[in-house]
């Protein structure tokens, strides 16, 4: 999310797009709540109670419980239905309503005045030159020449090929561009983009270029696309157009800090997109995501209270995994997995200084072998000057592959950055394939269950079945664990503990760490994760698992107590010996006791508690990962998040001072401002901003600007060498996506004017609608084995090897299998499908079929249903079992809708199925991942789950 | 105030409540946190000398509802999670599968976690719901194996229990034969496939990670691609 669930109470339009939060994040919705009926939450005298009553627009292919929370008798509520997998064409037909609606009001009207005023911005200031100073820059605005926008790119100039800014060395001094390039020097920026005077200025900006990319989304075409009617794209439109900064009307005398964009003012407007697995789980997955940037940036919304973007993530810790770097592209904290190993030791080839540059901060040599716009550079093992992720990086490399006296001591660093495994792993989907082929012996699968999880599940359960070694960490016998092995094959099942008998933070959807506390032991013979995880470590260690650490730091004179484990894991972590005695670990932190029975009663706080086994454990970690990255933190996102100085650090000053130097245990609960920041409660990333990219705009909130090459928010995916970017203080490579529309004959459809460098529609793999797929091809990517498959064929490289697929043969498979979720069962089902109560409520899994289509198919509401697609079908039981009852894949169980059409659940042609069951606990049903297709998004490696082909059969 | 129907009340909130409000406030209400805490409830649990109340928040999804936890302390045995009314993602509200987590903890069906006696007294019967091998010894150091097609011979095996550090020392040798020797050119095997999780805290994670990177291999993957 870049704004917070909390702050959701701020919109003045709720835009669910490819979500069900009343199911899915049920607490969500009350924050919804707040802004849709403020005088039901506030109190008379609150300012807030006046606010202007939020909308609420359900864009989905399926009728939701979400979507039934429109209301009809609200004038600005909506239920949209969109074809599964048509979300860009939707988000392209509202750009091009917006832009025309906007072009088409008188030159005065305030909206459009307010509209082309953002777009227009000048730079105001904030720019980070690459002259070695930490300070910002103020580049010169006017005219043709250089100067970055404090907010969106829409001034910019695109080039001819329509890939790059285009771009010109300036005197930043002047702004003026150089006539006659002198190259780097203290005074200059080479390739600088530039910008026209306006938006409408030349038919080249940004702005200009995107209307025209979006001139093909007419209503009617959008309509056929996406089978919704021409007035859903209008009544959207509109309502982005009455609730976004545009049409906002702030200040103006108003006693609500009127220089401030204060969302308790009532003539605020703003709109939040809440998306989730709706709109990533496609191949086009990170385009959609594009594409609501491209809308709330055109809209200004981007960093304002009850603004922003904000994807509503699936598991309770998954920010926190993620933020780890449990990926097989990363380490933690979002730096990417190192590539370059260094030749020699001292390194000649300069690995770890190219490393410590590509990283978010300032520009670092190891060697000087780097041109630099100037000629100068940081030294790479000098962190004096570096920035947060740079420095994290430092101290995670000390942390991992040594200590802290490695650094500034080029030949140990060198040789502890050796460590570094280099190069990426393999992809979910890959990884699977991987172990049938046999070049993957072994799988450690801990807390996650693939064998429900992983689509076209025959595929996966042939890799689980071949590994020699299967390691499952657990608090039920899953699926995974009691899958069919190869004959000797062998797995062991770790008892793991719940939630409420270890230690540690987790990290919310908003960023937020908060502190879950251990209430009790782990049960029985049930162990903490961390604690299963040193053990394990300790007997690596023991088996030799860690020699080529231990050969290294004897070979360059790294210094360590006594072994890897000693070093690396308990001396630092809390001292346990990896065997034993974990429990009765103990050291001093903060404790917050639970307390009275006021919302706003001041927490209990003992600074010098005692803390035993779990938590004293989980303390340990969390200090070497929070403290400051400016001293040892490894971290750099969470950096402060543990700070024994209890000042008012990364807060205003407004708030009183910190209680507590494990700031994720904080528990005050105040909002001084009213925006819903709640500062004090948790700590929220990057150094507790609770809006991403606020631009000071945010009452209360941590300053921030969008902290790009440019310090603006882009419309336009520029490709570039990164060299061509060292302009810029703090990004020097753009992120770019890596996937454009392609026909079956390998061509770039005709249609799509600048695709990849503005979201394009594109057809699902498996699409029902075959002529629209030769108008607008299907996505695909530049490169080769980007999911996993080896074709050479770009319109096909988007499948994994060897998946069976239907094409667009939609006379074998009509309809279109999309997957779904209830709020009784949760992910790979395990930690709800045990749950006797929650499994009375939803016993078996079913399929949501349209009445017309029930009647085609001769089938009645509670019939049993054979779901078939290319991979497989929903009664083959390829799961071998150890014990239990065979045959748990019964097929699913028709809801057939009722009534109007607009009112069903599903629209005709569409098969909606939960994919919580399997074959292991207390409810066991036929896996909707069976059916699913393996082809995913080149950006992301997520599976298109959301839509593949299939046919129904009457069982 | 509860009523033990075949588990363990969730603050006050019965088996037929519970089946009564899931299904309607999601449905209606669109509040969706139809589970509010009994203040009454909480009151007494935190006042009293025989319980201690703990916060966590709650296992689902990632709207990081705030969860009180109530530990009998003569037992050290959790009796109740009700939702914490002081942390502003939820108020005090928990939803369908936050109000039922405490059947997470106090599941029969976890592999481990209950002796004969303790499932005796959950479930009426000394059997362990699964299979009898999951049943805890009491000891606090045991895990499970089973090696295809040497128990049974009929294709299927079974769990045996084993020790744990046993156990960890078998698959630490067998992870280290299957990765084979490591040189500075393969300092990224991708012998073993790595997967999990987002159920764990950030500081397990991170030990995870850290274990594998010094393993040699960044060959991990988890659910947030899922």
């Amino acid at each position: 999310m870049t704004n917070n669930w909390a702050d959701i109470a701020n919109s003045t339009n709720i835009v669910v797009w490819g979500a069900n939060p009343v199911e899915n994040h049920p607490a969500c919705a009350a924050h919804i709540n707040r802004a849709r009926f403020p005088k039901d939450f506030f109190p008379i005298g609150d300012p807030r109670r006046d606010k202007k009553e939020a909308s609420l627009i359900v864009i989905d292919p399926r009728k939701t419980r979400t979507a039934l929370q429109v209301d009809p008798s609200r004038p600005g509520d909506r239920y949209v239905r969109i074809r599964p997998g048509t979300d860009i064409a939707f988000a392209n037909g509202l750009v091009r309503y917006i832009i025309e609606t906007m072009e088409a009001k008188p030159v005065s009207d305030p909206v459009r005045v307010a509209f082309f005023a953002y777009l227009n911005k000048n730079n105001d200031g904030t720019f980070f030159a690459d002259d070695n100073s930490p300070t910002a820059k103020t580049v010169p605005s006017g005219g043709t020449a250089g100067g970055s926008s404090t907010y969106t790119d829409a001034r910019f100039l695109v080039n001819a090929a329509g890939d790059d800014y285009q771009r010109a060395e300036i005197d930043w001094a002047t702004g003026n561009i150089n006539a006659a390039p002198v190259g780097p020097n203290a005074t200059t920026i080479q390739n600088f983009p530039l910008k026209a005077a306006s938006v409408d200025a030349d038919p080249n900006t940004v702005y200009n270029r995107l209307k025209a990319h979006v001139a093909p989304y007419t209503p009617a075409v959008v309509a056929d696309i996406c089978g919704c009617s021409t007035a859903d794209i209008a009544f959207v439109g509109d309502a982005f157009i009455a609730n976004s900064r545009c049409s906002s009307v702030i200040g103006a005398g108003h006693p609500l800090a009127p220089t401030l964009e204060d969302p308790r003012n009532p003539g605020y407007r703003a709109t939040t997109m809440l998306y989730a697995m709706g709109l990533t789980q496609h191949t086009c997955g990170a385009q959609n995501v594009k594409a609501f940037a491209v809308i709330q940036t055109l809209m200004g919304n981007m960093g304002r209270a009850g603004g922003g973007i904000n994807a509503l993530r699936g598991i309770h810790n998954v920010q926190g995994s993620t933020d780890m770097g449990v990926l097989f592209g990363n380490i933690p904290a979002y730096s990417a997995n190192p590539t370059l190993q260094v030749d020699a030791i001292p390194s000649t080839n300069n690995a770890f200084g190219k490393y410590m540059d590509a990283l978010w901060g300032v520009p670092v040599s190891g060697t000087g072998g780097r041109a630099n716009m100037n000629g100068s550079y940081d030294d790479a093992y000098v962190m004096a000057n570096a920035a947060l992720q740079q420095q994290g990086f430092y101290n995670l490399t000390c942390k991992w592959f040594g200590d802290n006296s490695i650094k500034a001591d080029r030949t140990k660093t060198d040789a502890a950055y050796s460590l570094w495994p280099k190069g990426q792993g393999h992809n979910h989907v890959k990884m699977f394939r991987q172990m049938a082929l046999g070049n993957t012996t072994a799988a450690v699968v801990w807390g996650q269950n693939p064998a429900v999880t992983e689509p076209n599940q025959g595929a996966v359960r042939a890799g689980l079945e071949n590994v020699n070694l299967l390691v499952v960490a657990d608090i039920f016998e899953t699926e995974t664990a009691a899958c069919k092995r190869k004959n000797g094959g062998v797995t062991y099942l770790l008892p793991a503990a719940a939630h409420v008998e270890k230690a540690g933070s987790a990290t919310n959807s908003g960023r937020v760490l908060q502190w879950r506390y251990q209430a009790t032991l782990p049960k029985g013979d049930s162990h903490d994760d961390t604690e299963l995880l040193l053990r394990l470590a300790y007997q690596l260690d023991q088996a030799g698992a860690f020699s080529h650490i231990k050969s290294v730091w004897d070979t360059y004179g790294i210094t360590y107590d006594t072994d890897v484990y000693t070093q690396l894991y308990k001396n630092p972590y809390g001292g346990f010996n990896g065997t034993s005695g974990f429990n009765a670990l103990s050291g001093v932190g903060d404790y917050v006791a639970p307390l009275g029975t006021t919302v706003d009663a001041a927490p209990t706080v003992n600074n010098a508690a005692t803390l035993t086994g779990s938590e004293w454990v989980a303390e340990s970690i969390y200090r070497e990962m929070c403290t400051s990255v400016g001293t040892t933190g490894t971290i750099w996102i969470y950096t402060n998040a543990y700070n024994p100085t209890l000042d008012k650090s990364n807060l205003n000053t407004t708030y009183t001072a910190w209680t507590v130097a494990n700031r994720a245990k904080s528990r005050e609960r105040l909002d001084p401002f009213g925006t819903f920041g709640f500062h004090k409660w948790g700590y929220s990333w990057l150094v507790n901003r609770r809006v991403l990219y606020n631009n000071s705009e945010v009452p209360g909130d941590i300053a921030d600007f969008f902290m790009t090459a440019d310090s603006q928010a882009r419309l336009f995916v520029a490709s570039n060498p990164p060299a061509l970017l060292n302009y810029s203080r703090w990004y020097r490579t753009y992120h770019k996506l890596s996937d454009t529309p392609r026909k079956s004959d390998n061509t770039v459809p005709a249609i799509h004017v600048l695709p990849g460098k503005f979201p394009a529609h594109t057809e699902p793999y498996e699409s029902p609608r075959a002529d629209l797929v030769a108008t607008w091809g299907k996505n695909a990517t530049s490169g080769s084995g980007a999911f996993g498959t080896e074709v050479a064929n770009q319109y096909m490289n988007l499948l994994t090897s060897g998946t069976a697929h239907a094409n667009d043969d939609v006379e074998t498979y009509p309809l279109v299998l999309t997957t779904i979720r209830c709020v009784e069962h949760f992910q790979g089902g395990p930690i709800t499908r045990n749950n006797w109560w929650n499994v009375e409520q939803e016993p078996e899994p079913w399929i949501e079929i349209n009445s017309a289509d029930a009647l085609l198919y001769g089938i009645k509401d509670g019939d049993m249903v054979n779901v078939i697609t290319a991979r497989s079908n929903s009664t083959t039981d390829e799961q071998g079992r150890t014990d239990g009852a065979a045959g748990f894949a019964k097929g699913f169980r028709a809801r057939v809708g009722g009534g109007l059409q607009a009112n069903q659940r599903v629209a005709r042609g569409v098969v909606a199925i939960p994919w919580h069951w399997g074959d292991r606990g207390l409810s066991t049903g036929s896996r909707a991942n069976d059916l699913t297709i393996d082809a995913g998004d080149a950006n992301t490696y997520i599976p298109e789950y959301k839509a593949c082909l299939c046919k129904i059969e009457k069982l | 105030m509860a009523t033990r129907d075949t588990g363990q009340p969730a603050s006050g909130i019965t088996r037929r409540d519970f089946l009564k409000t899931a299904a309607a406030a999601t449905a209606v209400a669109g509040c969706g946190l139809e589970f509010m805490y009994d203040p009454v409830k909480a009151a007494a649990y935190e006042s009293s000398p025989d319980h201690t109340v703990t916060f966590t928040t709650c296992p689902y999804c990632s709207a990081s509802c705030g969860q009180r936890v109530v530990k009998e302390n003569a037992t050290g045995k959790v009796v109740d999670i009700y939702g914490d009314f002081q942390s502003p993602w939820n108020s005090g509200g928990l939803c369908a599968k936050g109000a039922g987590s405490l059947q997470l903890v106090n599941n029969p069906r976890r592999v481990g976690a209950w002796t004969a006696a303790e499932m005796q007294e959950m479930t009426g019967s000394t059997s362990h719901p699964v299979n009898d091998v999951f049943l805890s010894t009491g000891t606090g150091e045991v895990a499970y194996k089973r090696i295809e097609g040497t128990d049974l011979g009929n294709g299927t095996s079974k769990w045996v229990q084993m020790d744990l550090n046993t156990a960890l020392a078998e698959i630490a040798t067998a992870l280290v034969t299957e990765r084979g020797a490591l040189s500075s050119a393969t300092y990224n095997q991708k012998k073993v496939a790595f997967f999990g999780s987002s159920h764990m805290n950030n500081e397990s994670n991170y030990v995870y990670r850290k274990l594998i990177a010094n393993f040699g291999s960044s060959n991990v993957e988890h659910q947030a691609r899922i």
